[in-house]
């Protein structure tokens, strides 16, 4: 199921040889939200600076 | 605690069953492609899994915890690159691989530059894959059988046939599809050790105040920002040279590519990667609080001298010098002095009087300096009356607090959770050892043109014969680093060079085989003589930059001297 409306349908791929269907594919994540893969690695890059920023506090706070 | 029926019953039932399934759940693969790659149905999150599997082995939870309770949470730095190196592979690494179909990073070696390179690749990573293998086999052993009275070669034998056998049998498949489960059973025995952790500690105090402990005693700073080239993990050497390992780890090391490489689609192979960026700094980071609180707890519950309890009382038993027995006595008072004193600093907390709580606390640190101090006299004194193998005291902190305070059925768990994780990471070993033999060197240089059934066949042999070869170096192994620091300098030390040939296959197209073989080589000379003369002043993160900025400067200037194209095979 295509969660983002941005992104095409299976129905609107035109029909094509089972590699660049597999490319298309390839180039969508499926998960809501994080359709591209460059959002998901800047996900990534936040979610590393969340636990630096906790780890950090939890090392000032019962320093 | 010895354990009984029931702590065996879970133990065999665990291990033995998951080892089975692996073996019936893959009984019919018999190409070579299903056999090194897997049936190309495992999903993302049996991906993610195995890539988690493969590295943390028996190592990280019986030794990490150890870590947390000696020096606190700073190794998590170690981990501060590895979202990105993941980033970088899966941007770039991961879509070569997938679109030359190759077996092997190596082959992709071969592919872009000589097949002396691709050799030259595939030996740096049998190497010290072939050393690491013996020590994910030994180190768990050596912890095991001390403390569970078992003998060692035959602790090391049995866990290592097991893992042979399955191998052997399903291949890829069988690996990924075990890990699955021996990561589940990870999970909840350390989920449960942490659970009776937090309870026990909540008879002597909150875990406000466990923190406070905690952290009073300096086992709570996980970030150093620092620059200091001497310091083992700090937040620069974590995020530049933890990067560089990870790239190599992650990008280049068979043992983790032939995990990723298995996936039915760019997408599952990103998406599994990407669940080990998100999920590795967190779990780390629990496994050091375990041995972090550890620490707390075992400063108000008695505390052995030395928690290699089996080596010491040999010791005590055959000391001629006599001054264990007394040092012993010394520290029950010295430790009893530490906990009224620590009592008395959490009380002055509470009553929030600055100058009350600052005078506690130092005499709190000082009591605990005196009870460290013992403990190194101990140490000395252990190592002068030479018992044998004692190893880092570190490594049987977890598990004397698994057979000291947990319930019989979770202590067999526990011991599950040891082997399940040597399991794991050993069959993806050799799986991956036997991989590179056989595609990269078997098939290349010794039987070129023969059919799925014979390399199916000599894959199995080389698993076998890798697995025997771990096994022998287990059995003659010493290790006197705390494991999961030796695993890490050992890879550190090669990883470096391999990263810098992939590099420059990736993105210095000009430079050719010639020039990257030599180039290599040289990097990994550099490497030697810096680790030789330089180990105690850099910490071992920064030789897995230097090694990979040494490969890409070297190639760089001999193929500029040489003006070598590149000699594609």
């Amino acid at each position: 199921m295509n969660l983002d409306p941005q992104q095409p349908t299976t129905t609107d791929i035109p029909a094509s040889s089972p590699d660049e269907t597999a490319g298309l594919s390839d180039d969508m994540t499926s998960l809501p939200g994080l359709s591209t893969w460059p959002k998901v690695y800047l996900f990534v890059v936040v979610v590393f600076i969340a636990y630096v920023v906790f780890l950090t506090v939890l090392s000032r706070a019962f320093a | 605690m010895p354990l009984n029926w029931l702590d065996y019953l879970v133990l065999f039932g665990t291990i033995l069953g998951i080892a089975a399934y692996g073996v019936w759940r893959t009984r019919d693969r018999r190409d070579l492609n299903t056999y090194l790659k897997g049936a190309g149905d495992t999903n993302w999150l049996v991906i993610g899994l195995s890539v988690m599997a493969t590295q943390a082995s028996a190592i990280t939870f019986l030794s990490t915890p150890g870590q947390g309770y000696e020096s606190g949470l700073g190794f998590v730095q170690n981990y501060f690159g590895a979202p990105f190196g993941l980033i970088v592979i899966s941007m770039v690494f991961l879509p070569i691989y997938r679109r030359l179909k190759v077996y092997t990073a190596y082959e992709y070696l071969g592919q872009r530059f000589d097949t002396k390179t691709r050799l030259l690749g595939a030996a740096l990573f049998l190497l010290p894959r072939g050393l690491g293998a013996g020590i994910t086999i030994y180190a768990p052993a050596i912890v095991l059988s001390t403390v569970m009275g078992w003998r060692l070669d035959l602790t090391i034998i049995c866990s290592g046939i097991v893992a042979i056998a399955y191998t052997v049998a399903g291949g890829s498949d069988a690996v990924s599809h075990t890990q699955k489960y021996q990561l589940g059973v990870i999970f909840a025995g350390m989920a449960a050790a942490f659970i009776i952790l937090l309870s026990k500690l909540h008879s002597d105090l909150s875990l406000t105040d466990a923190m406070t402990v905690a952290g009073g005693f300096h086992k709570l700073q996980a970030v150093d920002y620092s620059v200091d080239f001497s310091k083992r993990y700090t937040f620069w050497s974590g995020l530049i040279g933890g990067m560089f390992l990870a790239l190599s780890y992650f990008g280049t090391d068979q043992s983790q590519v032939q995990r990723y490489i298995s996936g039915p689609s760019l997408r599952e192979s990103r998406l599994g990667l990407m669940f080990n960026a998100v999920c590795k700094i967190p779990m780390q980071f629990f496994i050091l609080l375990l041995g972090s609180l550890l620490f707390v707890f075992y400063v108000f519950q008695p505390s052995p001298i030395f928690f290699n309890e089996t080596a010491w009382k040999l010791a005590v038993q055959h000391d001629a010098s006599g001054q264990l027995h007394p040092l012993e006595q010394k520290f029950t008072v010295a430790h009893e002095q530490q906990r009224q004193a620590v009592r008395h600093w959490i009380d002055a907390t509470h009553s929030g009087n600055a100058q009350q709580i600052a005078i506690a606390h130092k005499e709190a640190m000082a009591a605990g300096d005196r009870t460290d101090q013992i403990r190194k006299d101990a140490k000395k004194a252990l190592e002068a009356a030479q018992v044998g193998k004692t190893g880092s005291d570190a490594d049987y902190v977890f598990i004397t607090f698994v057979l000291q305070q947990l319930p019989h059925g979770l202590i067999g768990l526990l011991i599950a959770v040891f082997f399940a994780a040597t399991l794991s990471s050993k069959a993806a070993e050799l799986n991956s050892l036997a991989s590179t033999t056989v595609v990269d060197l078997y098939r290349h240089l010794v039987k070129l043109d023969a059919g799925d059934a014979h390399y199916v066949a000599a894959s199995r042999w080389f698993t076998i014969f890798w697995g025997c070869a771990a096994i022998a170096f287990a059995l003659f192994a010493t290790i006197a680093e705390n494991l999961i620091q030796a695993t890490n300098i050992l890879g550190s030390i090669f990883y470096g060079p391999v990263l810098g040939i992939f590099m420059v296959a990736f993105f210095l197209k000009r430079v050719g085989g010639t020039a990257i073989f030599w180039a290599a080589i040289l990097a990994q000379l550099l490497i030697f003589v810096l680790y030789w003369l330089y180990q105690d002043k850099l910490g071992y993160l920064w030789f897995n930059p230097i090694g990979c900025i040494a490969c890409v400067l070297f190639a760089t200037a001999l193929q500029g001297k040489t003006d070598y194209y590149p000699d594609r095979a």
